[in-house]
Order: C-alpha cells, then structure tokens, then sequence
C-alpha cells in the first residue's frame, strides 16, 4: 500500500520531472521559458500524432521531444539570436503551442495511438507489484534526469552554461560563444519538455485532448524556484509536487469532509509555502544573469 | 466613363446572379437546425453521444440540415454562437449542455421565431424553449450489479468531475446495485473538478488502484484515460455515456449508455410539422433514451442473464433503485423501509449513501 503510493507519486510527477528539469538548465543559462506548458502541449500533441500514424509508441515518445526543440528554436532565435524580451516570448510560445496543438490535435480527439503498458508482474512479492506500475516511459525519464545531472555537474559544457548564467561577460571574455551556449540550453529545455508532454499523453493519459497539460508547464516554472535552480534537487521538488496532488485524493477517497475543490489546492499551497520560505533565506539562490532578466538589462 | 459604369454594374450583376444560384443550392427550403456542444465530438463519452444523435437527425429526416459548433464554453461564447446561428436562418438550436441554459432562455426571450431545446435543463419556457434530459442512474445501477459481481478485493473506484445531484445519483446507484450482489463492497470517489483533464483522470484511477480498487468507472467526458489506467493494470471497467470498449477490449464490463437520437428525431419532425410544444422530456431506460452497453467478454454468461433480468423489471416499472431502507454515509436514515426517495430529492442529491467513501461539501 505504501509502494503504490510511492509509484502514483512518482507516476503523477513524471511530465512534471522532465520538464522542470529542462526548465532549470534553461534557466541556469539566463533565459527563463514562460511558454513551457506550449512547449509540452506540442510534444503531447507530437508525439500523438507520430504514435498514432507510425505505430510505434517509442518513435512516438522522442518525436515528442523533437517537437519540443523545434518550438523551442522560434523562442531561441528570438530571445538569443534577436535578443527580445524574454517574458514576452515565452508567452508567445505559450500562445502558440496551444493554438498549433488544438488545431493540429483535432483529428487526434479520440483516436487510439499506440501508448507505454505496464510492466507485466515479476515474483518478488510487493515489490514486484510496485515495479508493475510504472512503464518504460517512466525509466526513460529516470536515465535523463540522471544524464543531465551527469552532464551538468561533472562535465566542461554544464560548467559553462553555469558559468553564462552567472556572468555571461566572463564567459566572453574566455573566448566562448554566450549566444551558442545559450542557445544550446533552450533547445535542451525544448526537448525536457517536449518529452515531458509525450510522457503525458503516451505514458501517463494515453490519449490527447485539448490543452491537455492543464497548468503541469506553468507548475513546473514555479517547480524550478522550489528546487533552488539545482538539478539535483528538480527531483524532490517535483515529487513534493506530485505528492500534494496525491494527498488530496488520498483524503477524498478517506472520506475527509472538506471541499474536493479546496483539496485540489494542496499542490498550488505546498508551491506558495515553499516559494515563501526559500524567498526569506539569506542565501541568494537566483542565477544572477536571470535577475538582469527582470530588470530590463537584457544581455 | 460610362463605359466602366456599365462594367461595373455587369459584374455586379454576375455576382449577384452567382450568389443567388449557389444560395438555394447549398441550402434549398432545407430546414436548419444548429448544435453546440461543450467538447470534441470525438471524445467517446458525452459530445459523441450528443453528436450520434445529430447524425441520426441528418440521416432520418428528410429535408433537413444539420450543422455544428464543438468545443464551446459556457460563457458568452455560447451566446454568440447562437447569435450567429439565428442570423444564419437557423430554425432550431440544440443546446446540449447544462452551463448554456440561461444564454438560452435569454435568446428564445428575444427570438420567438425559433425554436430551442436544451439538454438537463430544469424547466421548459412557453413558447419556444424545451428542455430533455435522461435519468440514466437505472442504467447505472445495472453496471453496479455487474461490478459488485466481478470484483474480487469488493472496493469498486469512481472517478467523477463534480460532485452535482446528476453525478451523486450516479455513484450511490452504482453503489447500491452493486451493494445488492454483494453485500460488503464498497465504492471509493475521486472528483477531479473538470469535467476534462485527462491527466488528473490518469492520476485518479491510478490512487484508486493503489487502494485495492478493481473495478474502475467514471463520469467525466471523456472515458479514455480511466479506461486505459484500467486496462494497462488488468482490472476490470465500466463505461458511461457511449461504448468505449474498445480502449478497454479485456477489461470492459458494461455501461449506461446515452441514446439521445430517437427522442431528437421527433422533435426535429415536430418542429417541422408546426407540432412541437415546449415540453420538459425526462427519459429513462423504460424508453429507451438511456441503454446499457454491450457487455464485455470478462462478464460470464449467468451474470449477464441475471443483470439483463433486473433490467427488464426496470422498464416494466416494477423496481426503483432509491427505495428504502436507505442510511446516508454517515449512519442517518434517508429513506425508511417500504418508500422511495422522491422524484424531488432525487433531483436534489447532495448526498453519499452507505458505503460511499469520498467528500463532498
């Protein structure tokens, strides 16, 4: 009982985990994505599309992630290229992945693609139970975290897109390209959450709909600030997420008499608290190129 | 100059000529009847029920012609829509979910010369606005049976969007009928709060897997995502609204299913005729607006020859489901022994009955 609260929690926060992580690189690097939920829903949408018409659901799920970079390039050639304005962009992006998703994604209402199945049971008792609950998708996402984590701490190119987001200029005067840097880190994030989107709608719902992410994209922006724009703690973050939303259903189906519709607050509260604590900590968190963001420097 | 003025009087001729030869074509005398629904027609729950019907109004009576807007919220858009509609010389609106009903009143107010129908409206209003809907918890309370026969942990799991009378019935009387075979089984419900979000749907079936349910049901719009949870985890389904079977072929048991064509059909020739009244229809699965599904090749024969005989007193009139004795969730007497809830209270649910588990407020 408590193993399969374990995996509904970890199933639930899958999208979510994919891209807040893709969301914290691109963050770390300077460039904040508000058009993250486009981002997935033309994933989500994506890798429908291929799964239904190919009939390969792991065609399907990377295309997902392809679909992701390709959105993800309009907002790089904007934001890096053209140097727009970041927040304006991104919801922009936001705009038009719905649009294109819903226009596109009509024929795809009710059709039957090829979707992740579970794990079929082992022995091993409980623990063979709890293994059958999650999918193929859920162990790609597993292996991405931790290659990001890998390629992010302990490789040259993760130190520089730490290094663009906390002094671009110092980058520069090292002799590498911030642009290339940049734009390298919002495509990634493209791909995190273009793939996040197709866990969505082939791991997790097995179906598409209209604006099917329904927030999961803007949560995870709120998601990179809980995780203190670390990696390695994107995990936890999204989990407490995952588990909020748990618990809510949880303590409906225990017959709790409070409001379903104040239960499915819990989620949103645990962000706000969270969010709170950390804005009242002493140590500076925010990637100081981020901040230049806000205040109009730009780059 | 003259010239160009003859010109340009001749081609405005030519169009005109154009247009008056393309407008009878396209639509002739043909009797107009517009619809709007809430979601995507292809969402094998309520829009594609809804849509069926439409289908079966074009194909059965003749001289008419349908058209349709999906996807409209219920909000000034609705208005709108039906705005347009009445300007386009439509003779009759369908408006077929529950949140369009004051945009409609307020329009059959200003436009007597047409004629509306709403889907769960409370009320018709003198003269032209009629309202239909279906009492589809006999049906439910079938599919209870069949799942109070089927599960073998006797925890059965909802997933539903609001906790509303229309929902609540639905879930105590799949409750009680499945209570009436097995006596212990209990019912454990999760409101999502939409009556779309197939994410959180996924979510939903999944914690109620995780509680030991083995039989899933839901009353959202679409059934799809809580049909694949339950497939992809080997338990058992039950449908509702349209026959879905198909995204659960082992799992799938049964459902209510909605058969809103019949009842559409005459009313459209009606209205045709210069017949129509407005009326409140509520249906049942005596007449036939509500059907039970296909069952499927998990159920064994004896129980579906045991559900399809309670059904048969259902149509008769012989059974109620909401008779007594009936205790809510909390132990308090609803119903005693030898009556049956009222037509009024019915309407009115706000209430899990005995053996429910879940919240409502």
């Amino acid at each position: 009982m408590i193993l399969d609260t374990v995996a509904t929690v970890f199933i639930v926060s899958t999208p979510a985990l994919l891209a807040t992580l893709g969301e914290t690189v691109g963050e770390r690097a300077g460039v904040i994505n508000l058009g993250l939920e486009g981002q997935m829903l033309l994933g989500a949408v994506g890798s429908y599309y291929v799964s239904f018409s190919t009939n390969s659901v792991w065609l399907g799920f990377f295309a997902g992630g392809l679909f992701g970079v390709a959105i993800a390039t309009i907002f790089a050639l904007m934001v890096v290229t053209a140097g727009r304005n970041q927040i304006t962009s991104g919801l922009a992006i936001y705009l038009l992945g719905y649009g294109v998703s819903a226009f596109y994604g009509r024929t795809l209402v009710g059709q039957k693609a090829p979707t992740f199945s579970d794990f079929q049971p082992l022995g091993w008792g409980g623990f063979g139970i709890f293994l059958s609950h999650f999918n193929s998708a859920h162990v790609i996402a597993l292996i991405v975290f931790a290659i990001v984590l890998y390629a992010f701490y302990r490789t040259r190119l993760g130190t520089l897109v730490k290094a663009v987001g906390a002094s671009a200029d110092s980058v520069f005067v090292a002799g590498y390209s911030v642009r290339a840097i940049r734009f390298g880190a919002v495509l990634v994030n493209g791909f995190l959450s273009g793939l996040g989107g197709a866990a969505l709608a082939l791991a997790y719902s097995g179906s598409w709909s209209e604006g099917m992410t329904h927030g999961i994209g803007w949560i995870s922006v709120a998601l990179v600030v809980v995780a203190t724009w670390e990696p390695l703690y994107v995990l936890p973050a999204v989990l407490l997420y995952g588990s909020a939303q748990v618990l809510a259903m949880t303590l409906q189906v225990s017959g709790v008499d409070v409001s379903p519709y104040l239960l499915d607050m819990i989620p949103y509260v645990v962000a706000l608290a969270v969010m709170a604590f950390f804005a009242n900590s002493k140590r500076d968190v925010m990637p100081r190129e981020l901040k230049n963001v806000f205040s109009e420097v730009g780059f | 100059m003259r010239f160009k003025l003859v010109k340009y009087l001749g081609l405005l001729a030519l169009t005109a000529t154009a247009i008056a030869m393309i407008w009878p074509a396209a639509y002739a005398d043909d009797f107009k009847v517009g619809y709007l629904y809430v979601g995507p027609v292809d969402d094998y729950g309520y829009n594609y029920a809804q849509n069926q019907a439409r289908l079966m109004v074009q194909k059965e009576v003749p001289g008419v012609t349908t058209q349709y807007v999906e996807n409209v919220p219920e909000n000034a858009d609705a208005d709108r829509v039906m705005e347009r509609m009445i300007n386009g010389n439509f003779k009759m609106i369908f408006a077929t979910s529950y949140g369009y009903y004051n945009d409609m009143v307020r329009l059959a107010a200003q436009h007597h010369e047409v004629i509306f129908e709403h889907c769960g409206g409370p009320k018709a209003i003198d003269p032209n606005a009629g309202t239909y809907f279906s009492d589809v918890y006999q049906a439910v309370y079938l599919a209870g049976i069949t799942a109070g026969k089927m599960t073998k942990t006797g925890k059965l799991g909802y997933v539903a969007a609001h906790p509303i009378p229309q929902v609540l019935n639905n879930i105590n009387a799949f409750e009680l009928g499945a209570k009436s075979v097995n006596p212990a089984v209990k019912t454990y419900v999760i409101f999502t709060g939409e009556w779309a979000d197939p994410p959180k749907e996924s979510a939903a079936a999944q914690k109620l897997i995780s509680i030991g349910a083995d039989v899933l049901t839901d009353h959202q719009d679409n059934p799809i995502p809580v049909a694949r949870v339950a497939e992809t985890n080997h338990i058992y389904f039950v449908g509702y609204e349209s026959d879905a079977s198909k995204f659960a072929p082992k799992g799938w048991l049964t459902g209510a299913i909605f058969n809103w064509g019949p009842t559409e059909v005459k009313l459209v020739t009606s209205a045709m005729k210069g017949t129509w009244k407005p009326e409140h229809i509520v249906g049942s699965i005596s007449d036939g607006m509500v059907e039970l599904a296909p069952f499927g090749p998990a159920v064994p024969a004896d129980v579906q020859t045991m559900v399809l005989n309670e059904k048969k007193d259902f149509v008769a009139g012989k059974k109620e489901v909401f008779a007594g004795p009936l205790k809510d969730a909390s132990g308090k007497e609803i119903v005693p022994a030898g009556q049956t809830l009222s037509p009024d209270k019915i309407a009115n649910m706000n209430f899990f009955l005995d053996g429910v588990e879940g919240s409502i407020q």
